[in-house]
């Protein structure tokens, strides 16, 4: 009796282990090319094209620019796009190939690893009635390199500037639709001075602009955002949804990842129309 | 019933000196009150001299034991038996009344016999006949519930119900003897014999408590769990668990995780994930209610407080139609009534909580308990707390825009406000108005509350002509969640054959989170709030009525049916930025529920089989769900048995879980309907054997859960922004397959004992949205082997546990990259590979205990958590780091606790 319970044990035993079937244990790193193009109407097109990092469990990996595909970008007023490979990932158009007007649609097309790689976008409408409430702002400038805390009147902190001119600067557009916008701020001078001068040794963490786009029609720059004195451009630019998908948390451990928000087939990254209106400001030293 | 007490002893020195005198009875005599003797520092036997002098009482005690004891005492309105329990509070005597009324001093270790103790020689007055009673707790009075009785030598035999009483029919004859077993109690042989009342027998048991086990009766003898009973189920008692290695608190269910089938690698959940499992798929009741979320801490300890427990069962699969609405295990757990007999008080004081309980009698009909738990900053909680939090930190210092802190800048200053906690509360009340009903009163609290908010304030930048501007940001980080639940039960006896057991019941989960940043700008006296992050709110409400009969419609038949009826309502609603709602929830079902299960014992009970049915009426689908069950047992010899069960089990409410702590609320619970979320099935076979000797069992068990419909929710597809996330995003459906195998070997008895056990398991989704191959579930653990083992040396309990577990899947990425944004920022973008595709290294620690027992109500446990200090990968992070124009990939690999001392001291009045 106790011999057969055994053997019915093994068996059983036996069954379940044959009973094991193939699961997911298979990992393609680097299959898809990643890809970095904002077009803009009116400029050349110039893309990216870029391995991802592979993850492997021995080597650091590093990311791989790919240069000598040959990358077409058809649009739908006609006229099509043959990239040229420049080197460093980079692909341009000819000089005189410029990005249609707006609504027109660009459809990206190229072969990668015997996979085809396709995306299409459009170019959004310029951004309507942008208006900036001041042109201009003063800021002291705070020297924290010989270690000390200069005096200041009143108090105030080193990322206010101190000054009668610490204020806000609010930005308007028109936009009925909802549609997304974002604002950039770019210092256009050759040798920016900073405004506030770090301790010697030590960095200060940037104090970028930290926008998202938004669907709203208004928007805030505040004066202690500036990093440098002198002339800026204040860019408004109406964006499409792929991009403001990219905004979008992304996890960064085990327990969270998401797949990344992208729009191009077979292949990870931006492919996008962008459209924008610049305003000028300029940072005044007191 | 009068008891009748004699006198049996087992020390051979023990020479009584008699005191004997013709009128009028010992009793009475004894029970004289003494209104004021004094003695100071004076021999025992001088004073009891005196005192049999003065009052006549009828004493028998060992003068030559007593001799060198001096007492000081002063007997002040009280009985003598009640002033010498004063006396030998502190000293190795006890006192008892024997059968002639005499006051009987005996040392501690002495074992008390009794009529009953032994074989009763006279003929037998009754035959086939019908006997009820119930087991008690000796030193409490507490009944006790699923204890077994069986008339020895027989299979004959039943188990107390919840409420401790019990019924054998056909019992052959009133001279038989009765063996009483409970998990955590000695042993009781107890003998029948006509002068006892058959209708409502006492038998006391008792507790098997470390320092009074150095005289141990061959055959009494208790086991640290009973696992081999039904099919699947395994036994606890509270009492047990203090003696095995913990990490800050004594907690049934990570005990529960040391047997085979229940997955001991998951540190951050005391949840019970049971054979391939999820801890949402185990029904969770105390006192009869359910309860929704088991974890204090993030999930290092349950919510469960042993002190308030009198008993644990854990059925793993296979359960009887009486349970239901859970498609994996059921944890059925009954709190303390309270102690019968006196006031007792207990504390416990660890590194990371103070514990708290009083039990008392109140008249004669009722009694009381409650219980408290709560935890303080010690740095045992830190130590926790940083675990779960310090991942956190570093998501938020992105949006927090890192501002140096410090305060060399003046102004500015960064604040980090924490405050957290944990607590629970048990209370029970019991009502007895007579030999046939109970009614009790059982409340649990139990909430957690984890602030890791900051703030900092860049104010003060003022002072500017009458101008004051100021910014103010906050991280708010709280999570808070917690149980409320009662049941009020009324239990009834109407016949030696029939028994209701009728509740009502009301449990409440919530689970708050508010993960956000709030800005608060002020120019000119106007502020402006705006909140950017997350915040989740969790709700649900359970109204439960349910009556369970029992029906011993004849030997060797008991018909157990009955009636439940409950109504959720759950709320779930997820919003970003203070004004989008990405997930709306509000949720609101009933099931009526009905089942019958027949327990047929044939073949000289040899052969025990349960069929039963049960069927729910599901008001949200409009459906009926069948579910038919069925086990059985065969004892092919005394110590060979062979069992099964199958069935088919569904779930109507589903709980989401979410292993990452930083992107949100990490449970919520939802109502399946018709479309995103079905109703969950799954069918269960198990079949298996077990030999069991004297001192030795082994048991085996092969399981197969084939469920359809299970849940998962993700994240892991974002959704196209604008549009929110709609239910089919967030949730996906499929199907999981669950095969294994459980072994256990267990040296039940000794002064070593302890277990094996070992798992082989597989679960396998196959959710087409993740992949179109199967893969393997979050909680599958290939190996699993746990040894378990406790030693008593003289008035020392040690203890170790070893567990290996081979390593959990993960989900890890193909790779990373960067974007530059239209600002000329850089974003970091992670590649996910294939749905757990990869595993953790395997996972092995090695937890010690030492228990040092001063006496039997103060002890002192030493337990070191992960000793050889393994570091076991809890999950991984991925970074993209750029250095000297070198973009590269950084995987760091996040640990669980590593080496973890704790120290817990225990105190007890009685």
């Amino acid at each position: 009796m106790k011999k057969i319970y055994l053997l019915a044990i093994l068996l059983a035993f036996q069954v379940f282990l044959m009973g094991c079937t193939e699961t997911n244990t298979v990992i393609n790193p680097g299959e898809k090319p990643i890809i970095e193009a904002y077009l803009a109407p009116n400029h050349r097109v110039s893309m990216k094209v870029y391995t991802e990092i592979p993850y492997t469990e021995t080597s650091e990996g590093t990311s791989v620019n790919i240069d000598g595909l040959s990358i077409k970008i058809s649009g739908s007023n006609g006229k099509v796009f043959n990239l040229k490979s420049v080197g460093n990932g980079v692909y341009e158009s000819a000089e005189n190939e410029l990005v249609g007007a707006a609504k027109t649609t660009y459809t990206l097309e190229f072969d990668y690893k015997g996979r085809k790689v396709a995306a299409s976008t459009e170019i959004p409408a310029k951004p309507i009635n942008f208006k900036i409430d001041k042109t201009e702002i003063s800021r002291t400038q705070i020297d924290l390199s010989s270690g000390t805390f200069p005096p200041m009147g009143g108090g105030g902190g080193p990322f206010g500037g101190g000054g009668e001119t610490n204020t806000s600067v609010e930005l308007t557009w028109d936009n009925p639709e909802n549609i997304y916008h974002f604002v950039a701020v770019e210092n256009t001078e050759t040798s920016p001075i900073r405004i506030l001068i770090p301790p010697s040794g030590a960095t200060f963490p940037n104090f970028r602009f930290t926008n998202e786009p938004l669907t709203g029609s208004s928007n805030i720059l505040r004066s202690q955002s500036f990093e440098y004195f002198g002339n800026h451009d204040v860019i408004l630019y109406r964006v499409n949804a792929e991009y403001a998908a990219l905004y979008q948390s992304s996890g960064t451990t085990s327990q969270n990842l998401s797949t990344p928000p992208t729009s191009i087939i077979n292949g990870l990254g931006i492919f996008t129309g962008i459209n924008a209106d610049t305003l000028k400001f300029l940072v005044k030293k007191n | 019933m009068k008891r009748i007490f004699i006198c049996f002893l087992l020390t051979t020195f023990w020479l009584p000196i008699k005191v004997f005198a013709q009128t009028p009875k010992p009793t009475d005599v004894n029970n004289q009150i003494i209104k004021d003797e004094f003695y100071n520092n004076i021999a025992l036997p001088t004073i009891l001299a005196d005192l049999e002098k003065k009052y006549s009482f009828k004493i028998l005690y060992d003068k030559t034991a007593l001799k060198d004891l001096t007492v000081t005492y002063w007997f002040a309105n009280e009985t003598l038996q009640n002033g010498l329990k004063a006396i030998f509070k502190k000293l190795p005597f006890k006192t008892y009344v024997d059968e002639n009324g005499f006051l009987n001093i005996v040392s501690k270790n002495v074992k008390v016999e009794t009529a009953v103790d032994r074989q009763y020689k006279g003929n037998a007055e009754k035959v086939d006949f019908t006997l009820t009673g119930r087991v008690v707790d000796y030193t409490s009075g507490e009944n006790l519930p699923f204890a077994s009785v069986t008339v020895k030598g027989t299979k004959l035999g039943s188990q107390t119900n919840v409420d401790g009483y019990f019924t054998i029919q056909k019992v052959p004859a009133d001279t038989v003897t009765l063996e009483v077993r409970y998990v955590g109690y000695r042993t009781r042989y107890f003998h029948l014999n006509p002068k006892l009342n058959i209708n409502d027998l006492k038998i006391e048991i008792e507790p098997a408590i470390g320092v009074l086990e150095e005289v141990v009766v061959e055959g009494e003898k208790t086991e640290v769990l009973k696992a081999n009973e039904i099919v699947g189920m395994i036994k606890m008692t509270p009492r047990n668990i203090a003696k095995l290695p913990n990490v800050g608190e004594r907690d049934p269910f990570r005990a529960f995780q040391l047997m085979p089938g229940v997955s001991a690698s998951n540190e951050s959940s005391s949840g019970l994930y049971v054979r391939g499992g999820t801890p949402d798929q185990t029904l969770v009741l105390y006192d009869g209610f359910t309860v929704y979320h088991v974890d204090h801490l993030f999930g290092f300890f349950s919510a469960f407080n042993y002190n308030a427990i009198k008993d644990i069962q854990l059925y793993k699969g296979g359960f009887d139609a009486k349970f239901g609405g859970r498609i994996s295990a059921v944890a059925e757990i009954t709190g303390k009534e309270g102690n019968k007999k006196e006031f007792n008080a207990g504390v416990d004081i660890s590194l990371l909580s103070a514990n708290a309980y009083v039990e008392t009698p109140l008249g004669s009909k009722f009694t009381f308990l409650a219980a408290a738990r709560r935890s303080y900053k010690g740095p045992l909680y830190n130590k926790l707390f940083k675990r779960f939090t310090s991942s956190n930190q570093t998501q938020q210092s992105g949006p927090q825009g890192g501002f140096p802190g410090g305060g060399r800048f003046g102004s500015f200053s960064a604040t980090q406000v924490a405050s957290s906690y944990f607590y629970d509360l048990n209370s029970k009340l019991t009502y007895t108005p007579n030999k046939k009903d109970i009614l009790s009163l059982s409340l649990y609290n139990g909430t957690d509350n984890m602030d890791n908010s900051s703030s900092s304030d860049l104010g003060g930048l003022g002072g500017f002509g009458g101008r004051n501007i100021g910014l103010n940001t906050s991280n708010t980080d709280v999570s808070n969640w917690g149980n409320l639940g009662g049941s009020l039960k009324w239990s009834r006896r109407w016949s030696d054959r029939f028994y209701s057991n009728s509740l009502i019941c009301y449990s409440n989960y919530y689970s708050n989170r508010d993960n956000s940043r709030n800005i608060t700008t002020t120019r000119d006296g106007v502020t402006r709030d705006v909140k950017i992050g997350q915040i989740e709110d969790n709700n649900l409400n359970d109204f439960t009525a349910k009556t369970d009969f029992e029906w011993k419609v004849f030997s060797g038949n008991q018909l157990d049916f009955g009636l439940q009826f409950t109504k959720n309502i759950i709320k779930y609603t997820y919003s970003q930025n203070d004004t989008v709602k990405v997930l709306d929830r509000n949720d609101r079902g009933s099931t009526a529920t009905f089942y019958i299960q027949d327990n047929i014992k044939l073949f000289n009970d040899k052969l025990h089989l349960k069929p039963g049915i049960r069927t729910t009426y599901f008001d949200v689908t409009k459906k009926n769900y069948i579910e038919p069950r069925f086990s059985v047992n065969y004892n092919i010899t005394k110590q060979l048995k062979i069992k099964g069960a199958a069935g088919i089990y569904y779930q109507f409410v589903k709980q989401i879980n979410r292993e990452d702590i930083s992107n949100g609320n990490r449970n919520f619970w939802v109502l399946s309907n018709n479309e995103s979320l079905p109703v969950t099935k799954s069918n269960h076979l198990i079949l298996g054997g077990s030999y069991e000797i004297t001192d030795y069992l082994f048991d085996v068990e092969f399981y197969q859960k084939n469920s359809t419909n299970i849940t998962e929710y993700t994240l892991r597809f974002v959704p196209k922004i604008g549009q929110g996330l709609s239910a089919s995003e967030t949730f996906f459906n499929g199907s999981e397959i669950v095969r294994g195998v459980d072994v256990l070997i267990q040296r039940k008895f000794g002064d070593f004992n302890g277990w094996i056990g070992y798992t082989l398991a597989e679960a396998k989704r196959n959710i087409t949205a993740f992949s179109d191959k199967a893969y393997y579930s979050d909680q599958d653990v290939r190996h699993q082997f746990k040894a378990i083992g406790s030693y008593k040396y003289k008035k020392w309990d040690f203890a170790a546990t070893w567990i290996f577990s081979s390593g959990r899947p993960y989900t890890s990425i193909l790779g990373a990259y960067q974007l530059e944004l239209l600002d000329g920022s850089v974003k970091n973008f992670t590649n996910p590979s294939d749905k757990n595709a990869n595993r953790f290294s395997d996972y092995h620690r090695m937890d010690v205990s030492a228990t040092y027992n001063f006496n039997a109500n103060f002890n002192v446990g030493f337990s070191i958590f992960n000793l050889y200090n393994r570091s076991n990968n809890w999950y991984k992070r991925f970074q993209v780091i750029t250095e000297d124009d070198v973009t590269a990939l950084q995987i760091t690999n996040v640990n669980y606790l590593g080496i973890t001392p704790n120290i817990v001291l225990s105190w007890k009045l009685k």
